[in-house]
């Protein structure tokens, strides 16, 4: 028995990543396209994004009260930014743009997802990367002192980001009000997000409501990562990742929903 | 055998439930040709749905001991942004088979010239049924579920879709819903009919045809 349900498994799986992988292809050609620079702009905008802000930042450096070097400062809040807003925005429209897809009966409502915060975070991991090293070439940068804390960051970053774009994908789909409601609450998220300060520099009172915000914890992980115990910062492991796990569980049995495929 | 076992699937509406199919049971034996007769709103779009696994009952099981086409409603299916190309080659990553070995074939059949490399949303509407005919062609199943035959193309090329399916597919099932009784009477030797949700199987496709008769016209 458990060698047929082994067997059973082995070939579900086997469906479901071959499923995965076809959304994949598709998604890379509609959204990089044969035209044009294609796939190098996923790599390109962060990067040309970095630069303008780090020469303005550097140029007003003084007057803005940062309080560590521009650049790593700006490499690690943008790319989390570009985590999140990108997974959140993709998920929103996930449904919708695959929905002629599911005639197949191969392909669930999960494949969708899992394969568009695949690709999402691959990309922006990708852009990431290049981007410390297009710094470091330049000598704007130094090696991470902790790298080990700086991927931990990162993926909990990502986890989080993955599991945003799924949820407030599954939601968009039973009402339109989520859409409506994501794009300004997605800006206020923006100045309490940790993106464009450091718990550090605030006031204790204020430090306190902001360790609330589960994105300060992974960004603040990332600048330990990179300064190591030159700059003081404020984070906990165990916070974010129970918000993970507690998200991971919500998209989950979001996409279990089985509504989830009548909507279609 | 395809089986259906108490199946009901009801929409919301403003008013409350509208339930479209009302425990549904239904078998289809392989190489069995059955059409199902119903007006139009009659629920058998959702009823090819619910067995192409495009769409779940609400309550009630499908079992699928063979391998089940897709509803050739000819339009649905495709991703808009993808050319016919990339269209055939999603397919088959997902029907697990080499793209090229069907390639040839796809391209034959449908027609498209160098439109077969353009955007499916480029196309016209009777482009587009000509590709995802062509497509529900080139990878076997050994049961066809058909949502209304409308005429795809010209009289010549419908011609050519008549025979591929009906002539070189006849050892397969087919599951045929329409309300043109016609149709059915042409391709079925077996029938039904679908009425309110409520699906009732007769012996024959003549008499099943003489009780639809009946419904149309005590509505009309």
């Amino acid at each position: 028995m458990n060698d047929e349900k082994w067997a059973g498994f082995r070939q579900s799986l086997s469906l479901q990543l071959r499923v995965i992988g076809a959304l994949l292809m598709r998604e890379i050609i509609t959204r990089y396209g044969r035209n044009n620079l294609g796939f190098l702009w996923l790599l390109l905008e962060p990067i040309i994004f970095t630069v303008g802000v780090v020469i303005l930042w550097s140029a007003f450096h003084n007057t803005l009260g940062i309080h560590v070097e521009v650049t790593p400062f700006i490499v690690t809040g943008y790319s989390s930014l570009l985590l999140w807003r990108t997974c959140s925005f993709r998920g929103i429209k996930s449904i919708e743009s695959n929905r002629s897809l599911m005639h197949h009966r191969q392909v669930k409502v999960q494949d969708i997802f899992y394969a568009r915060m695949l690709l999402d975070v691959a990309g922006i991991t990708a852009s990431f990367l290049l981007l410390m090293a297009v710094m470091m070439g330049m000598g704007l940068m130094h090696f991470p002192a902790d790298p080990l804390l700086l991927i931990t960051g990162w993926i909990l970053m990502s986890w989080f980001s993955a599991c945003l774009g799924i949820i407030l994908g599954c939601l968009s789909e039973h009402s339109e009000l989520v859409e409506r409601l994501w794009h300004p609450a997605s800006y206020f998220m923006l100045p309490i997000s940790g993106v464009f300060f450091m718990v550090d520099w605030l006031t204790p009172t204020l430090q306190k409501l902001v360790m609330w915000v589960p994105t300060v914890h992974p960004i603040e992980m990332m600048r330990g990562g990179y300064w190591g115990s030159t700059v003081p910062t404020h984070f906990q492991i165990g916070y974010i990742l129970l918000v993970c796990l507690l998200m991971t569980l919500a998209a989950l049995l979001l996409m279990a929903d089985r509504r989830m495929k009548m909507l279609v | 055998m395809i089986i259906l076992d108490n199946i009901v699937r009801k929409y919301k509406t403003r008013n409350g439930y509208h339930t479209v199919l009302d425990h549904v049971n239904l078998t289809v034996q392989k190489g069995e040709k059955l059409g199902i007769l119903g007006k139009n709103g009659s629920g058998k779009s959702t009823l090819i749905r619910i067995i192409s696994g495009h769409e779940y009952p609400d309550s009630g099981r499908v079992e699928r001991r063979m391998k089940v086409s897709w509803p050739l409603a000819f339009s649905g299916g495709f991703q808009g942004s993808l050319t016919g190309l990339d269209n055939l080659r999603f397919i088959s990553r997902i029907y697990d088979i080499d793209h090229a070995s069907i390639r040839g074939f796809v391209e034959e059949f449908a027609e498209l010239g160098k439109f077969f490399r353009e955007p499916v949303k480029t196309y016209s509407s009777g482009m587009q049924a000509r590709l995802a005919f062509a497509l529900s062609l080139a990878i076997e199943f050994d049961c066809y579920l058909i949502d209304e035959i409308i005429a795809v193309g010209d009289a010549r090329f419908h011609e050519k879709c008549m025979h591929e399916l009906f002539e070189k597919r006849k050892d397969r099932s087919f599951l045929i819903v329409s309300h043109d009784a016609s149709l059915i009477r042409a391709h079925c030797s077996h029938a039904a009919v679908l009425e309110s949700g409520i699906l009732v199987r007769y012996t024959s496709v003549d008499e099943a045809y003489e009780n639809y008769m009946n419904i149309l016209h005590c509505n009309a």
